[in-house]
């Protein structure tokens, strides 16, 4: 059993601002088996459509790892997600990637995103590379395709992200730039958001 | 080579000192080089997880920090300290190096250590020694003239092949090796990086610089170096290192991507280090090892599965054994200088160099099939033939790089005894 409690100023999901902006405060628990079965837990709270009241979300999930000789892992599992106060929104994922020591790739397919009656696949990469023992710049780059549904001729949503890590002992600070493009008309969240924006995260591991 | 004296007098000397636990010069003792012990936690397989903490691999936060409260529970529950910790990716565990107490007994702490669910295994630090001593006598580089290096170095200069050397510290500021150097790291703990003489001197025999108008020229003179030091030196000029500082830089270096990795070391048989070789051989790296003459299957790594184990031209080796110079070899040394090294440590370090020219040439060629070729190319001589040559036996590392070139077709007369080689 692990776990990690993070402060982020700006809850940023594949590029969008589920925090409206504000600052989150996040869990992350996770539970691995020798088999290379896992399951964990997410939390965080969000600021939807309604920008003043915050609710939580939480997402579960779980999978199976497999680590191959030569240091490949894959992985493939599913997830659900909920909303504390908006349950219309609740929805349901699947997940197959790999990782590495420095790159992991992930593609999640889900079949009603967001409650908004449509499917999607979202596609991404994440990698990292260490300037010192303690300093890494981390690296993510992600697109969201509506592929069915009233909102499947809207463009791809794309996002990126580059940043600075520094680590000390357990605690992690983070400072990165987050960039998206393309259309966010299927998250419940407010239009006048930005695209783009700083983001700076202090994390606790346990 | 039944008749070699040199092997009847160290089997004496080893029969006449096996009572004593004395050490010999390039032969490690078998026991534990202190009270310290490895200890090894699984690593789950890496997965998807949600949350906004991107970036992955080894560094995956909360999983560290789970396992190493793990170690500290364990420690605390057997009175042991937990002093450092790396993680071997490539054989999924974690490795925790702790210091056992002088009145317990190591067996058994490592007995009831493998017993906990919680502990991949548990393990012994070996100690490592380095293979050669410094004997200066005159200046000509051997391979220059017995593998027609110049020639080679038209087909293939072992360009941009990444060669990892774990070794005592190599001199990142010495003339003869500007620009070589692509990363270097000190895996000691106890000490800082400092340049030193075998890693200094490892390096310019494969990697020296060419006609930059001083000293000598590398195997493969455009190779770029890992300068990983998991060694450290005393005075004397023999390198030491142990189990935790080598399974660190071998494990280093297959996250970096190195092609080859030379070990011109000799030690016992050890388990991580068995496992890393492994991964390293089933990554498509080469691994290079110094025969140990005075050990019969010549020591560790030179006689792990795979490994290509080298031994100097004239000294004893096996059947398994590629041949490279080993005697009176000028190389480059710390305080930008230069001068004469003899051992199976640098004729390992020959090979290391020219697996780099290979890999110019033919950069998928898998670890077995380069160890084939390079054995394929080993003739035993025999001294009452050749004249002026004594006995040994020669690899024609010509050949085989004219034949990954496509350049020649060669022939070998082998077991004749006699050495000419013809080329169509």
């Amino acid at each position: 059993m692990s776990g990690i409690v993070s402060m982020v100023s700006d809850y940023r999901f594949r590029g969008v601002s589920l925090s409206n902006g504000q600052p989150a405060a996040q869990l992350d628990l996770g539970l691995d088996h020798e088999t290379g079965l896992y399951a964990g837990l997410f939390a965080s709270n969000v600021r939807l459509y309604d920008e003043s009241s915050s609710q939580g979300q939480a997402l579960a999930y779980a999978g199976y790892a497999q680590r191959l000789r030569n240091g490949l892992n894959l992985d493939f599992g599913a997830s659900y997600t909920g909303f504390s106060d908006d349950s219309v929104y609740d929805y349901s994922e699947v997940h197959a990637g790999f990782t590495t020591d420095s790159l992991d790739g992930h593609i999640h397919f889900a079949p009603n995103y967001f409650g908004q009656s449509v499917r999607t696949i979202y596609a991404e990469l994440n990698g990292s590379r260490h300037l010192t023992d303690n300093i890494r710049l981390i690296g993510h780059a992600g697109v969201l395709k509506i592929v069915s549904g009233s909102l499947s001729d809207a463009r791809p949503n794309v996002d990126a992200r580059a940043g600075v890590e520094i680590a000390l002992r357990a605690i992690r600070l983070q400072v990165s730039r987050v960039a998206s493009q393309g259309s966010t008309s299927v998250y419940p969240v407010s239009g006048r958001q930005s695209n783009d924006a700083w983001l700076a995260m202090v994390s606790y591991s346990f | 080579m039944s008749l070699d004296p040199r092997r009847w007098f160290a089997v004496l000397l080893l029969l006449a000192t096996s009572s004593c636990s004395a050490d010999r010069p390039g032969v490690t003792p078998a026991a534990a080089a202190s009270a310290e012990i490895l200890v090894m936690l699984p690593i789950a397989p890496a997965h998807f997880r949600a949350g906004t903490n991107y970036g992955s691999g080894y560094d995956e936060q909360a999983g560290r920090s789970a396992r190493r409260r793990v170690a500290l529970d364990l420690a605390h529950t057997q009175d042991l300290e937990v002093i450092s910790e790396w993680p071997m990716t490539s054989l999924g565990v974690d490795c925790f190096l702790m210091r056992v107490p002088s009145e317990r007994p190591i067996g058994a702490v490592l007995q009831a250590l493998s017993r906990d669910p919680s502990v991949a295994w548990a393990q012994t630090l070996h100690a490592y020694q380095s293979l050669g001593h410094n004997d200066p006598l005159f200046a000509l580089q051997p391979s220059a003239s017995a593998w027609h290096l110049a020639e080679i170095h038209a087909f293939t200069t072992g360009r941009n092949v990444s060669v990892a050397i774990v070794d005592s510290g190599i001199e990142l500021t010495h003339p003869d090796l500007t620009g070589r150097v692509s990363v270097s790291k000190n895996f000691v703990d106890a000490s800082t990086y400092a340049a030193e003489s075998h890693g200094t001197a490892v390096a310019g025999i494969i990697a020296a610089n060419s006609d930059n108008g001083i000293g000598i020229v590398g195997i493969a003179p455009n190779a770029r170096l890992m300068a990983l030091r998991a060694c450290w030196e005393y005075a004397g000029g023999s390198a030491t290192c142990n189990s935790f500082t080598l399974a660190k830089a071998l494990q280093f270096a297959l996250s970096n991507d190195a092609q080859v990795i030379n070990m011109s070391l000799t030690g016992p048989d050890d388990k991580l280090l068995g496992l890393l070789l492994d991964a390293a051989q089933s990554q498509g790296v080469a691994v290079v090892g110094a025969f140990d003459p005075a050990i019969a299957d010549g020591g560790f790594p030179a006689s792990h599965t795979g490994v290509i184990a080298v031994a100097a031209d004239n000294a004893p080796g096996n059947a398994s054994t590629v041949r490279a110079p080993g005697r009176d070899v000028p190389s480059t040394l710390p305080g930008a200088r230069w001068g004469f090294v003899s051992g199976s440590s640098f004729a390992a370090a020959h090979v290391s160099g020219v697996v780099a020219l290979m890999h110019e040439l033919a950069p998928s060629m898998a670890p077995r099939q380069t160890r084939d070729m390079l054995l394929s190319a080993t003739v035993t001589i025999n001294a009452d033939q050749a004249g002026d040559r004594p006995n040994g036996a020669r690899t024609d590392v010509y050949a085989v790089i004219a034949r990954v070139a496509n350049a020649c077709s060669c022939v070998f007369l082998g077991n004749s005894g006699a050495e000419t080689m013809s080329r169509h």
